[in-house]
Parts: C-alpha cells; sequence; structure tokens
C-alpha cells in the first residue's frame, strides 16, 4: 500500500485512503463529503448541463428544451455555477487525497500520525483569516466574477432583443458573432474603424492628459511661483466635480446653442452670435473627435497634476543643491533632476491612463448620444470598442455587445497582465 | 579655495544680468499660462453657475451674467418639473450605503490580509489582483438578465430591489483595488506595535480597534471618500440597469442626462440649477479631505 | 524547581532553511538578570521572541512556574517587553502608552494614574506626559518604552536590544537605569544584545549564542576567565582576546613570531591532556601583554622583541599592535608607568603566563575548561 495508491484512492473516492489507514473521523468526514457531492451533482449539476445543449426538431442547438419552460438564461448561470462546483469538488478530492498521503508518510516515517484533533487545532489559524474575508469573496464572486464569465459565454449565443428568455430560448451560434466581424465587408470595415478611433483616442487623450498635467505642476510649482495654493485650488475642481456633470455641462457648452459659440467665438472674431453659422462640434465628426479628447483631457489633468506636484515636492533640496556645486545651472537641473525623477513615477500612470481611457464608456458614451451616425453605418463617430459594447448593449444586442466587451477586457487585460509581469508585481512578497 | 570664493559671486551678478530679462520673461509666459488654464478650467464652471440663476426664455443667452436674474426661479422648476428631488435622494443613499459597506470590509479585510499569515493569503491577494483588472462593465450584460431572470424588474419593490442590487454591486466592485491600497498602508505600519499591544495584554480585536484603527485613519478617509464619490459619478450602471424605470427611480446622472437630451422640453438653465446642486456635495468633501486624498494617492497611488 | 524553564527549544522558520535557534536550554532562578548576548543574526531576538510568545516554538518546553506555556498566549503570559525600535503607540499620549498595559487589564482610572505617575517620576518623564511619542527625543523615547514595561510587575520581563538606538553616553546611563530598576523590581530580566560591554556590565549570568546555538552560560567572570572556546574568548572583552596558532613541546609554546615558556600549572594541565609536541591555539587578553624592566623579571622565559605598528593612546592606557606571525595582529594594553611605546619603536613585551588560555586547534574548546570549573 504505497502512498501513491492512497493518493489516489483518496482522489477518485474521499475518505477511502483514510479508512485504509484506520481514520474513523477523516473517513466519515470523506464519506459524507461524497454524497452531498453526489447530492449537489443530481439535484442541481445534471439537470442544468443535460438542459445546456439541446437539439431542436430543426436542427438548431438551444439552451433549454422548451419556451416559457426553461430559462435559458438561468441555465446558463446554473451551468456555470455546476462548471465552478465540479472544479471545487476536484479541490476537495485533492486536499483529502493530500492529507491521507501526508498521515500514511508521518506512519510509515514514525509510526504515528497527528491525531484529527490535533490537525483540526492547527488549522484554525487558517479558518479564522478566511471566515473574515469570506463575505467579500462570495460578493465579488456574485457580482464581478460570475457575471463576467457568463458575459463571455453571452457572446456564443444569439441573445439579442426579441430573442429574450424565457419568452424564446437562447441557441449557440459558435464563433459566428465573432466572424461576424472579419467576414462581413460592411461590418468588418466599421470594426476596423472602430478599432482605429479606439487606438486614437486612448492614446491622444493619454498623452494630453499627461502632458498638460506634468507641465502645470512644473510650471506651478516653480520656487518663483506666487499663489501656488490658488492654482492647486483651481486645477483641482475638475477632479471634484463629478465627471458626468461636467460632460454634460460640456455637450451643452459646444453645442450651437452653447458658450462656445454664443459667448467664446464672438469674443475672439468679434462677430455677432448667429445660430445659423454657429458650429455644431458634436455634428462633424472630425470636430467632435478633437473636441472629446480635449474635454477628457480637461477632466483628467488633475490627478496628473496632484502626482506629480507630489513627485515635486518629496525632490530633497540638497540634490539641487549638490548638482549647483557641480556646476548645474536651472536648465539642467531640470532635465538632469526634475523630469528623469518625474518620469519614473509618471510611467505607471500611463498605464492607468491608458486602460482608464480604452475603458473608458462615459465620456465616449456621453458625448457620443449627441453625435449623429453616419448614414449607412451601425457606428457613431466617437464610437470605441468599449463604448460600443455598451451602446449595444442598451440597444439590447446582447451578444454582440458581448463579442465587444469580451475583446475590450481581453486587450486592456493583456496589457495590464503584460506590465505587471515586466515590473515583477507577482514575484514581489511586498507588493502582495 | 581662494580664488573660486572671489570668482564665484562676480560670475553670478553676471549671469544674474544676463539673464534678467530672459528670466522674467519666462516668469511671465509661465504666468500666463497658468492663468490661461486656469480661465480655461473656471470658465465652463462658472458659466453654469451663472446660467444656474438665469430664467430666460431663449434657448441660447449670449452673455455671462444672468440677463433675467433670478435667485430661486430655476430651482423651484427643477423641483416642481421634474424629480429632481427624488434623484438626489436616490443617488445620496445609494452612494452612502455603498460606502459604508464598503469600508467596512476594506478596513476589515486589509486588516486580515497585512496580519494574518495562512496558507490562501497569497492566492487570495492574487485573485483581487486579477478581477479588478476586469473591466467594470463588463459583467453587465450578465447582470441585468440576472436581475430580471430573478424578477427584480417584475417586483412590487423593483425600484428599491435595483438599489440593492446596484449598492451590491458598487460595493463589490468597490472592495478590490481598495483592499489592496488598505492593506498597503497597514502594511506600513510597523508590526511591533501589534506585538507590543499583545504583549500589554490585548486582544487580536483590540489590536486591531485600538492600535491598527487610529493609525490607518487617513486612508479610511481617502477609500470612504472614493467609495463615495464612485457611485454618484457613475451613469453606466445605473443607464442600464433602471433606464426603462419611472422618472422618480431615476438616479441623478441619468435623471440630468435625461433632462439635457430630452429636446422637446430642454430647458438648460434648470439643468444648470441642478448640476450646480449635484456638484455641491461632491465638491464639498473633496475640498474638506483635500489633503488625505493628495496623501493617500502620492502613498499607494503611484506603487499600484 | 526553577521559576523558568527552556528545554531543548529549537526554533525552525517555515521559509527558513536552517533552525534560527537549535537545542537551546536553560534554568533561570528567581529575580535573575540574564542577558542573552551574541553577534547579529546568531538567534537571540528568536528566542527572546519564544519565550514572548510572538513566535511558535518548534520543538521543545518552555516552562513557566512549573507549566508548559509554549501555546498560551503572549497576553496570558504575564510578561513585559521592551523594543529595540520601542514600539510605542503612535497615536497615544506618553501617559497612554503607558498606562495601556494596566487600562487593559483593568485597573481602576485611579491606579493607572497614580502609578503611572510614579514611574514617570522616576523615569524623570513627568513633563512629557501629554506629548505623543512624535514629540519627544531619542532617549525619552526609549525611557518610555522602559516605563511601559516598568509600569506593571510581571513575572518576567524582556528587553531586546532596548538602548541600541541611544548615543554613547546615554546608553551608559541608561544602563545603570536599568540595573537599578531590575534591583528594586526584583522580577526576572531577559535582556538581549549584541554588546559584550552591555552584557558584563549588566547580567547576572549571560547566555552567549552563535549560529543559533548556545557557546556557553556563566556569570560574567566565569566567560571572561574560563571561555569555553575561542568564539567565547574572542567574543567577551575588549580588545578581543588575541589567538595565534602554534606549536607546544616540553613546556614550551611556539609560534613564528616568539617562543615562551608556559606557567608550570599550564605545563601540567596540557601535558596530562597529551598535547606535548601537537598544535594549538594561545589565548592572551591585552591585559596579558605588559612591558617594563617590572615584568621581564618577573616573567624571564616569556619576553620577545617585536615592532610596534600602531598605538592606540586611551587616557590612561594605551593599546600597543604589533606583529605576531602567522598573519595575526596582537595588541597589548600597557598601563601608565610602563613604557611609553612609540609606532615603529622597537619594544620587548612580557606575556604574563599566569594568564594564558590554550584551545584545540581541532575542536577550539579550551583545554582549561574543565579543569578551571572544578576550581
Ligand atoms: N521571520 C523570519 N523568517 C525567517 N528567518 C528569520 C526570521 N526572523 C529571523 N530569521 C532568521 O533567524 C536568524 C536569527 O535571527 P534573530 O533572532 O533576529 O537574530 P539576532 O540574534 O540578531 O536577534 C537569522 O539568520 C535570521 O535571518
Ligand atoms: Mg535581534
Amino acid at each position: 500500500m504505497s502512498q501513491r495508491f492512497i493518493f489516489w484512492l483518496s482522489m477518485v473516492v474521499p475518505g477511502s485512503g483514510h479508512m485504509l489507514l484506520r481514520r474513523v473521523r477523516e473517513t466519515l468526514f470523506g464519506y459524507s463529503l461524497l454524497a452531498l457531492e453526489i447530492l449537489v451533482f443530481i439535484q442541481f449539476v445534471l439537470p442544468n448541463f443535460r438542459l445546456l445543449a439541446v437539439e431542436q426538431p430543426n436542427g438548431k442547438i438551444t439552451i433549454g428544451a422548451e419556451r416559457f419552460v426553461d430559462d435559458s438564461f438561468l441555465i446558463m448561470v446554473g451551468s456555470t455555477l455546476g462548471g465552478l462546483m465540479l472544479l471545487m469538488f476536484i479541490a476537495f478530492h485533492y486536499a483529502f487525497a493530500r492529507d491521507a498521503k501526508d498521515v500514511k508518510r508521518q506512519i510509515d516515517v514514525n509510526g504515528y500520525a497527528i491525531t484529527f484533533t490535533e490537525k483540526v487545532r492547527g488549522l484554525s489559524h487558517e479558518i479564522v483569516p478566511n471566515l473574515i474575508t469570506a463575505p467579500k469573496f462570495i460578493l465579488l464572486f456574485v457580482f464581478a466574477f460570475l457575471p463576467a464569465i457568463v458575459s463571455i459565454i453571452v457572446a456564443f449565443t444569439n441573445y439579442k432583443r426579441p430573442v429574450l428568455p424565457p419568452a424564446f430560448l437562447l441557441e449557440w451560434k459558435g464563433l459566428s458573432n465573432f466572424e461576424r466581424l472579419f467576414t462581413n465587408e460592411r461590418a468588418a470595415a466599421a470594426f476596423q474603424e472602430t478599432l482605429v478611433w479606439t487606438m486614437t483616442w486612448t492614446f491622444c487623450a493619454s498623452a494630453l492628459t499627461i502632458v498638460l498635467g506634468t507641465v502645470l505642476a512644473v510650471v506651478a510649482n516653480n520656487k518663483r511661483i506666487r499663489g501656488k495654493k490658488f492654482f492647486r485650488t483651481i486645477y483641482i475642481l475638475p477632479w471634484a466635480v463629478p465627471a458626468f456633470l461636467t460632460i454634460l455641462v460640456f455637450q451643452l457648452f459646444f453645442s450651437k446653442v452653447g458658450g462656445m459659440n454664443t459667448m467664446v467665438i464672438p469674443f475672439f472674431t468679434g462677430n455677432e452670435y448667429d445660430v445659423s453659422t454657429a458650429i455644431g462640434f458634436f455634428l462633424n465628426a472630425d470636430y467632435a473627435k478633437i473636441t472629446i479628447i480635449l474635454i477628457q483631457a480637461w477632466l483628467g489633468f488633475p490627478y496628473v497634476f496632484i502626482l506629480v506636484t507630489g513627485v515635486l515636492q518629496t525632490i530633497p533640496d540638497d540634490l539641487y543643491e549638490a548638482s549647483s556645486i557641480d556646476g548645474g545651472n536651472a536648465w539642467s537641473n531640470f532635465f538632469d533632476i526634475t523630469l528623469p525623477l518625474i518620469l519614473i513615477s509618471v510611467a505607471p500612470v500611463f498605464i492607468t491612463q491608458f486602460t482608464f481611457n480604452f475603458n473608458n464608456v462615459t465620456i465616449v458614451y456621453m458625448l457620443g448620444e449627441a453625435t449623429v451616425q453616419t448614414i449607412g453605418s451601425i457606428y457613431k463617430p466617437l464610437d470605441t470598442i468599449s463604448s460600443l459594447g455598451f451602446r449595444l448593449m442598451m440597444d439590447a444586442k446582447y451578444n454582440e455587445a458581448a463579442v465587444y466587451t469580451l475583446i475590450a477586457s481581453t486587450v486592456v487585460g493583456a496589457i495590464v497582465l503584460y506590465t505587471w509581469i515586466k515590473a515583477g508585481a507577482f514575484k514581489n512578497e511586498e507588493v502582495m | 579655495m581662494e580664488n573660486t570664493m572671489k570668482l564665484n559671486p562676480a560670475r553670478k551678478t553676471k549671469s544674474l544680468n544676463r539673464n534678467f530679462l530672459m528670466r522674467n520673461m519666462g516668469l511671465i509666459a509661465s504666468y500666463t499660462f497658468l492663468i490661461v488654464m486656469a480661465i480655461i478650467i473656471i470658465y465652463p464652471i462658472l458659466l453654469t453657475i451663472m446660467s444656474a440663476f438665469n430664467v430666460s426664455n431663449t434657448l441660447y443667452s449670449t452673455s455671462f451674467f444672468p440677463e433675467n436674474f433670478s435667485f430661486t426661479e430655476n430651482f423651484k422648476s427643477l423641483f416642481n418639473d421634474t424629480a429632481y428631488l427624488s434623484w438626489y435622494t436616490n443617488t445620496f443613499l445609494l452612494s452612502i450605503v455603498t460606502m459604508v459597506l464598503s469600508t467596512v470590509i476594506v478596513v476589515v479585510s486589509g486588516f486580515v490580509y497585512s496580519r494574518y499569515r495562512y496558507a490562501s493569503r497569497k492566492s487570495a491577494l492574487m485573485s483581487l489582483l486579477i478581477i479588478q483588472i476586469v473591466p467594470s462593465g463588463s459583467g453587465l450584460i450578465a447582470l441585468y438578465a440576472m436581475a430580471s431572470s430573478i424578477g427584480i424588474y417584475s417586483s412590487e419593490n423593483a425600484t428599491l430591489y435595483t438599489y440593492i442590487f446596484m449598492t451590491l454591486i458598487y460595493t463589490a466592485l468597490g472592495t478590490t483595488m481598495n483592499t489592496l491600497l488598505m492593506k498597503g498602508y497597514y502594511d506600513s505600519i510597523p508590526r511591533d506595535l501589534d506585538e507590543s499591544a499583545k504583549i500589554d495584554g490585548a486582544t487580536q480585536l483590540q489590536i486591531f480597534t485600538e492600535i491598527l484603527l487610529p493609525l490607518v485613519k487617513p486612508m479610511i478617509v481617502v477609500i470612504a471618500i472614493f467609495c463615495f464619490l464612485g457611485p454618484i459619478g457613475d451613469i453606466i450602471m445605473p443607464k442600464f440597469l433602471i433606464a426603462s424605470m419611472s422618472s422618480d427611480s431615476k438616479t441623478l446622472a441619468v435623471g440630468l442626462m435625461g433632462l439635457i437630451n430630452d429636446i422637446k422640453d430642454s430647458n438648460y438653465n434648470v439643468f444648470a440649477a441642478g448640476a450646480v446642486l449635484a456638484a455641491i456635495p461632491p465638491v464639498l468633501v473633496f475640498y474638506k479631505f483635500q489633503d488625505y486624498i493628495v496623501g493617500g494617492l502620492t502613498s499607494g497611488g503611484v506603487k499600484g | 524547581m526553577s521559576k523558568i524553564s527552556l528545554r531543548n527549544i529549537v526554533k525552525k522558520y517555515p521559509n527558513a532553511e536552517h533552525c534560527s535557534v537549535s537545542d537551546f536550554n536553560l534554568d533561570i532562578e528567581e529575580g535573575e538578570f540574564i542577558v542573552l548576548v551574541g553577534p547579529s543574526g546568531c538567534g537571540k531576538s528568536t528566542t527572546l521572541r519564544m519565550i514572548a510568545g510572538l513566535e511558535d516554538i518548534t520543538s521543545g518546553e518552555f516552562i513557566l512556574d512549573g507549566e508548559v506555556v509554549n501555546n498560551v498566549s503572549s497576553k496570558d503570559r504575564d510578561i513585559a517587553m521592551v523594543f529595540q525600535s520601542y514600539a510605542l503607540y503612535p497615536h497615544m499620549s506618553v501617559r497612554e502608552n503607558v498606562g495601556y498595559g494596566l487600562k487593559l487589564r483593568n485597573y481602576p482610572a485611579e491606579t493607572t494614574k497614580k502609578q503611572v505617575d510614579e514611574i514617570s517620576k522616576d523615569l524623570f518623564l513627568t513633563q512629557y506626559l501629554e506629548r505623543k511619542p512624535k514629540e519627544l527625543s531619542g532617549g525619552q523615547r526609549q525611557r518610555v518604552a522602559l516605563g511601559r514595561a516598568m509600569v506593571r510587575t510581571p513575572k518576567l520581563y524582556l528587553m531586546d536590544e532596548p538602548l541600541s538606538n541611544l548615543d554613547a553616553k546615554l546608553r551608559t546611563t541608561t544602563r545603570s537605569e536599568i540595573s537599578r530598576m531590575h534591583r528594586a523590581k526584583g522580577a526576572i530580566t531577559i535582556y538581549v544584545t549584541h554588546d559584550q560591554v552591555e552584557a558584563m556590565t549588566m547580567a547576572d549570568r549571560i547566555v552567549l549564542m552563535s549560529m543559533g546555538e548556545v557557546q556557553q552560560i556563566g556569570s560574567p567572570k566565569e566567560l571572561f576567565t574560563n571561555p569555553k572556546n575561542c568564539f567565547v574568548a574572542t567574543f567577551m572583552g575588549m580588545p578581543s582576546m588575541n589567538l595565534i596558532e602554534g606549536s607546544y613541546k616540553a613546556g614550551n609554546f611556539s609560534c613564528d613570531s616568539f617562543t615562551i615558556a608556559v606557567s608550570d600549572t599550564d605545563k601540567k594541565i596540557l601535558d596530562d591532556a597529551g598535547y606535548d609536541g601537537k598544535s594549538l591555539f594561545l589565548g592572551a587578553r591585552s591585559s596579558a601583554i605588559r612591558s617594563g624592566k617590572k615584568y621581564e623579571e618577573a616573567f624571564p622565559n616569556s619576553c620577545f622583541e617585536t615592532t610596534a605598528m600602531n598605538v592606540e593612546y586611551l587616557g590612561d592606557s594605551v593599546n600597543v599592535f604589533f606583529n605576531a606571525e602567522p598573519n595575526n595582529l596582537f595588541v597589548g594594553t600597557l598601563g601608565t608607568g610602563e613604557r611609553e611605546v612609540e609606532v615603529d619603536e622597537k619594544v620587548t613585551l612580557v606575556l604574563d603566563n599566569t594568564k594564558l588560555h590554550f584551545f584545540d586547534s581541532e575542536t577550539e574548546e579550551s583545554i582549561k575548561y574543565t579543569i578551571n570549573q572544578v576550581k
């Protein structure tokens, strides 16, 4: 009876390894677990799995067998849960197998093994922290993890108005939702256009925000500038006011009847305001694109401003003193000391800004509502991948929305993961 | 040694003279830049405040200052003609409950991750990091479908249930990054203090409440503010989850957006009044705790 | 029955390869002042933290008042501890810091106040009672840390390098302060330091550790006069003991630089132990190295001539450094009235051969240790 035999036996039937070792309580525990698993499997997992793919007489593969009786969506969620439960069962079996093997090893080496009571006492300091953090993980599981998984699955169905469960059964569509983006001529062209604009938007908005915030911080923190507090108070206003308000204000401001046309342009050109010649900034695609980048810079720069100000204030004066003893002047001070130090701290901000703007549905969607759709296109000029996902969702085209959301999440996730791995975030105990 | 001492002041004055004008031009340019930027920031905000007090029948106004000043007119119609008051209470209830829930969760779990050493700690932290990457909007489809499948929308108390649902979503989303921030802050407090208190006779709970909580207060404030401002500023979730509901059930964001996009009875001045009122609490909170936010940002924000 | 017993204590950190403390045994009697001393990283803090209940004991027994308390939590062990970092609660005033332990033990506010006032008077903290720790100087903070421990009367005081963050002068005064408090309280104190001077001056008994193992336990005098091995010999005493490898033959010890006769008692011991014709380490404290006519006459067979390489003036004495092959720097401490030595000067030095130590060259154990112990 080798350790390996005990391990695999317990892996298949938890508790049986312990039974061979004459450990009564673990055996009982293991068998009751198995009983519970079988119960859950029969009562919950199996019914869901069985309805997950049903072939209808007309050859279509649907989720659920009968309209109004089976709710395709609940089956989808139930199957996801069922799949996760199976994974959990495997983890339980593995824990039992490990323990049985360990008991066997202890008996082989010492002739005896620690008792069940001692084992439980040893585990108590594992149980407490897990219990305290359990509510958070339950919340995260139900409201973040599970929905994200289910949303991915939606991308492979025909979940889209009017096909709404329980009145209709959802149908598996395989990869066709994705294929459309590349094969359907119109869709492909529009997708490409959106992709280009998404990249442009993400890059320009992030870059402008960072440059503006950094330059302002450097200028405002010059020793010879007075009224730093005053400027700081004003510059963080855009951060303090909720963004949706500002976005709405700007939507108005740049409209044909908004302040830009009625006051600012007349002030600079000297012409009277006239509705007929007024510029609708969101009615022209190019104007709209430039305007939205400018507005995002307006909204986003205070964060960078504060961050860089903080960095500037932590640069000790003796660094400059040391440099002037070495013969440095104001310019070399800036380029040799200030700028490198700022760049070090701004580098990670670029990633956060980048992902933020890539995902920034709020401004794109809200200002997008003010734009007009290009004739014959399903896209609006300001739509990015993420905002499109949201807009399609609002139009109840859930499967198409899921495709876009999936693409967007994958891109962002890949970028963030890549930068973390490069920065060694997973190795460094401190970060953890 | 002597040479340099003699040379230095002379060189300094000379270079000062030569650069005097140039340097001041730099300064003037700096001030101009700062002031222009300040105007660009302030102007739209002031304009909104001004129009909140302007009563006009025309669609537009060409003057910065109210042509037809009224202190209360727009606010009156805001409260009478729209469901502004319920938007307002909805929104602030939502964000206050979210704030309390997530702050409690974050403060407690940050403590656990910083102070307990247990087998699954690392994987717990790792999963927080990973979940945090997933954009918050990506699960929305499933959340909506879940809500309708479990009958939230068809129930009598649809509004209440939807708000509870949203609160839980915001709470869940607010606990990932913030927990990591909070844990980092706990980590900066030496464990010697815990041990010292332990020897002084404190229980684990007393160490938490009497030693650590007072010390992490600045970070608690920051996280509470973030969690408070999050739901107020969000339009995505409510737009999607409560779009089809009655006007009374809306949040400020959805309500005001509807006000401005509904061309027929657009009254921009009424919108402006609503915007001003909505902005006051967050702006006050923000300015009151400015130093905390800046501190929290520069302590933890740069790292993560 | 001793008050405290540590039996075969072993500590292995979960992620560490080696044991940080291996097989630590010690019995402590009522009222003793024990100093754990050793180079940094040798496991002193680990030992102390196991006693405090801040670290689990991997194996072995910690017995307090006849009971095994391995699994009793810190707060129930009735101990007080002074940390190297002081670990003052930053958000509490000095008064609250000092009184916190009493408050947690539900002392009435009156008593707490009285006791805090008393101890602060003792430690000259009265005028700082309402301040926060960050408004105090290093020395004051240290006294607060001390006061926080001293305000209670536990079974056991633990101190982990409490003086290492102070300047030299404060260290000396606080040292005697701690000794005074210990005498007043009479409770067992276990004190950790890497500084042998603190160990020598304060301890009733010293536990000298190295690499997680106890090297020798004994009174300061025992460790100084009868070190068990080379490590103890060189660790205790300043400047540290001179060690030189050489060979012993027929009452003479010779190395590359000199040959000297050992004393008659030493000769008997070495011969009996079978070291005739073998190599061994000779140990001589700098105080055993003298110069001048008087000594030359007293020890005519253990004189040798050398060149002073460096001289350190210490006020009432000088340290003379000279070369002794193979590769050893010898140091002698010459008192006033002896010859004044200059650098590069040729000088005749005398080894006081009644004060020599001999160590086995393989095991580095002292050859005279057991014999001296019996005496
Ligand atoms: N938490 C820990 N985990 C792993 N190893 C540790 C830990 N603390 C101390 N050690 C190791 O144990 C040894 C003894 O440390 P310590 O008791 O702190 O020494 P010191 O005598 O300087 O107080 C050192 O080698 C140290 O690296
Ligand atoms: Mg130490």
